[in-house]
């Protein structure tokens, strides 16, 4: 009983924690603009996330390193400080984003200004860090994350056509008013948004906090492939409830009051209470991860004693690179760039860097010394090729798309 | 002391992490000091650990940056990198275990400094999480 | 890396960086003057849609007041700039002005309708706006 408690507590997490400012920013505005018709991409992204986040918690469990811990003994250290620049940069960037995101819900629920809420938001994420156990850290927002579900209430509530939605899914194309180049570019934010490089240093460096083994590899899959499937639904949820409402009416989304919108139009006061619940829980848990995981970086890289399962003073320098980083977040934002723009910008990024990351998690779990009987099966091997020739093609694809459409003007 | 089979250096030991008798992280094996023994052959003699260490071994201007870094960032004028003297290694795997207790190593002064000076300041830096 | 392969990517990424500085502040013609022109009424024509959407919401008392502001408050904010963005694009030819011409009143319209702290009592006339800004649109682009 107590085990099947877990592993729901583990799938409902994954859920919640799958949505980030990242997609709430890329489903909505792309289902304003597209309708339905770039969510393949979700699904293409989501089926890539379950097979590298399942090789990245493996990873951890079995050989009890974490991820880019490993990545400087397989790679050498010229290539894995390369790496760690790469993703260290674009952790700080979505994190950055995630405080906005944050920040903006706290607009939303209280309409004083968002740029009032940042050095709040920062101090709450950084304290929660300081002091809050990882698993309760975890357990928390994870769960508060499923409010977001009320998009998929909601979504079925505004009674859309759903032939249509299906057209529009099936239909491969820009929509009117739009050209490849603006389809190509919101493909691959929505890719970005699905596969986050924060994501899997988190996971694998997670299940080594929580302390998982061989005996965790069962509900370590269950978390994977029911959690971020679901969390997939969710996210084409936002989608779609941003096309039913604003394509028809040829309006577009730029900011986190639109992508809420329409749920209060479908189910009320109270619908709109959940939902700016659940961009909080969303925007504060992601903001989490990401402040750990750029600990975790740096301090895997240079081997320094990293996480939370110590008390603060006994990784020192872990905690100073996890509080340097939310300044330096908090510092970017009050530059006073729009949040979502930043978002924008994080996920072009991310686009960038996502070979890096997903690169050496494919060759470490393919090696004997860390997995033993563990290793990648030719299956997992092969989705995983195929899902690398996908993100050096999105990676390689992310910067002109920018150009060419002005951050998709 | 346990006679360790002939190690590949390159694979086995550089780069690796270092841990404790109770598990917990040392830091990397940034470089190694090695002697040459009577019959002329290399031997290791001791792990060494350090962002200084690393930087000089990588080379090139992006190691030099590197040392640069950690010599500005270090409250001691002269660092001296973790030397940990082959003899502690317990076993080498995946990762390299010690036989000691971290508390008998040097503290890199880097983490000493941050701890007396931060994160000590901080309020509820000495309990384990809640 | 070596020096100069260090020199030549720093010299490639310049001239990228220039370029992409020089285009975006070239003089443009009249087919890019219509296009940066629907841009403006696209964002025009989403902040008057939303507050359309928000405003029969708030009439059937679904919203709350205090994120209806922060909706109302983004909208104006998109209207402004749509203004801003229109006056400071200089014409160069009769068809442009004559876009102008045509667009001009539908943001005045626009931000005299947010401005009003009636804003969200009007969805018909926030409507037929956002018919008329839509219609400039499709026309144009």
């Amino acid at each position: 009983m107590k085990r099947l408690l877990a592993i729901t507590l583990g799938i409902l997490t994954a859920i919640g924690g799958f949505v980030d400012i990242g997609d709430l920013v890329a489903n909505s505005e792309t289902g304003a603009r597209f309708g339905m018709s770039l969510a393949w991409v979700v699904v293409v992204g989501v089926i890539g996330i379950c097979v590298y986040a399942e090789m990245s918690g493996r990873i951890g469990a079995v050989s009890h390193r974490a991820v880019f811990d490993l990545v400087r003994e397989r790679l050498g250290p010229r290539v894995g400080l390369a790496n760690l620049v790469g993703s260290y940069l674009v952790t700080l960037l979505t994190l950055s984003a995630e405080i906005g995101g944050v920040a903006l819900a706290l607009e939303l629920a209280s309409s004083v200004n968002y740029l009032l809420w940042v050095p709040v938001a920062a101090f709450a994420i950084w304290a929660a860090l300081w002091r809050i156990k990882f698993e309760t850290l975890e357990r928390v927002f994870g769960l508060l994350g499923l409010c977001l579900v009320i998009f998929i209430i909601a979504l079925v509530q505004l009674g859309p056509d759903w032939g249509d939605l299906g057209r529009q899914a099936a239909s491969f194309q820009p929509t009117e008013g739009e050209n490849w180049a603006t389809y190509g570019f919101f493909g691959v934010s929505l890719f970005a948004a699905a596969m986050t490089p924060y994501e899997v240093f988190f996971f694998s460096s997670g299940a080594v906090e929580e302390g998982w083994t061989r005996k965790d590899l069962i509900t370590e899959r269950l978390n994977v492939f029911v959690g971020f499937p679901l969390g997939g639904i969710l996210s084409l949820a936002v989608m779609g409830c941003a096309a039913v409402t604003f394509l028809p009416v040829g309006a577009s989304v730029s900011d986190l009051g639109q992508t809420a919108l329409p749920v209060p139009v479908a189910l009320g006061r109270l619908g709109l209470v959940i939902v700016i619940l659940g961009f909080f829980a969303a925007t504060f848990g992601a903001a989490l991860e990401t402040g750990l995981s750029a600990g975790y970086t740096v301090a895997q890289y240079f081997g320094w004693q990293w996480g939370k399962m110590v008390p603060p003073r006994r990784a020192a320098r872990f905690h100073t690179v996890v509080l340097v980083s939310v300044l330096l977040g908090l510092i970017l934002l009050l530059t006073t760039i729009d949040p979502v723009q930043l978002t924008e910008y994080s996920l072009v990024f991310s686009a960038v860097v996502l070979p890096l990351t997903y690169l050496p998690i494919l060759i470490v779990a393919n090696d004997r010394d860390y997995l033993g009987d563990q290793v990648n099966g030719p299956f997992a091997n092969i989705l995983g090729v195929s899902y690398l020739i996908i993100i050096v093609v999105a990676a390689i694809a992310a910067i002109p798309l920018m150009i060419i459409t002005g951050v998709g003007a | 002391m346990n006679q360790p089979e002939p190690v590949l250096l390159d694979f086995s030991l550089l780069d690796r992490q270092i841990v404790d008798s109770q598990g917990l992280m040392v830091g990397n094996v940034d470089d190694l000091e090695l002697a040459v023994t009577d019959q002329g052959r290399l031997q290791v003699t001791a792990l060494l650990s350090g962002q200084q260490v690393l930087g000089d071994r990588l080379g090139g201007r992006l190691g030099r940056w590197m040392s640069a870094v950690a010599r500005r960032l270090s409250p001691t004028p002269d660092p001296q990198p973790l030397r940990i003297p082959y003899d502690l290694v317990d076993t080498v795997g995946s990762e390299i275990t010690l036989t000691v207790a971290k508390d008998l190593l040097a503290e890199p002064p880097l983490e000493a400094w941050l701890r007396k000076y931060l994160i000590d300041r901080i309020p509820g830096g000495r309990d384990a999480s809640q | 890396m070596s020096k100069s392969a260090a020199l030549a990517t720093g010299a490639v990424l310049f001239v990228v960086l220039i370029g992409w500085a020089a285009a975006s502040m070239w003089p443009v013609n009249a087919s890019g003057y219509r296009d940066r022109i629907v841009a403006v009424a696209d964002g025009s024509l989403s902040a008057v849609r939303t507050v359309e959407i928000l405003a029969d919401a708030d009439q059937a008392g679904k919203v709350l007041p205090l994120y209806a502001h922060s909706v109302l408050d983004s909208a104006r904010d998109h209207v402004a700039t749509s203004q801003y963005d229109l006056a400071t694009e200089p014409v160069s030819d009769a068809d442009s002005a004559s876009l102008r011409d045509e667009l001009a009143p539908l943001l005045a319209a626009a931000a005299t309708l947010l401005t009003d702290d009636t804003a969200l009592t009007h969805p018909d006339e926030l409507r037929q706006l956002g018919d008329q800004l839509q219609s400039f649109v499709e026309r144009h682009q």
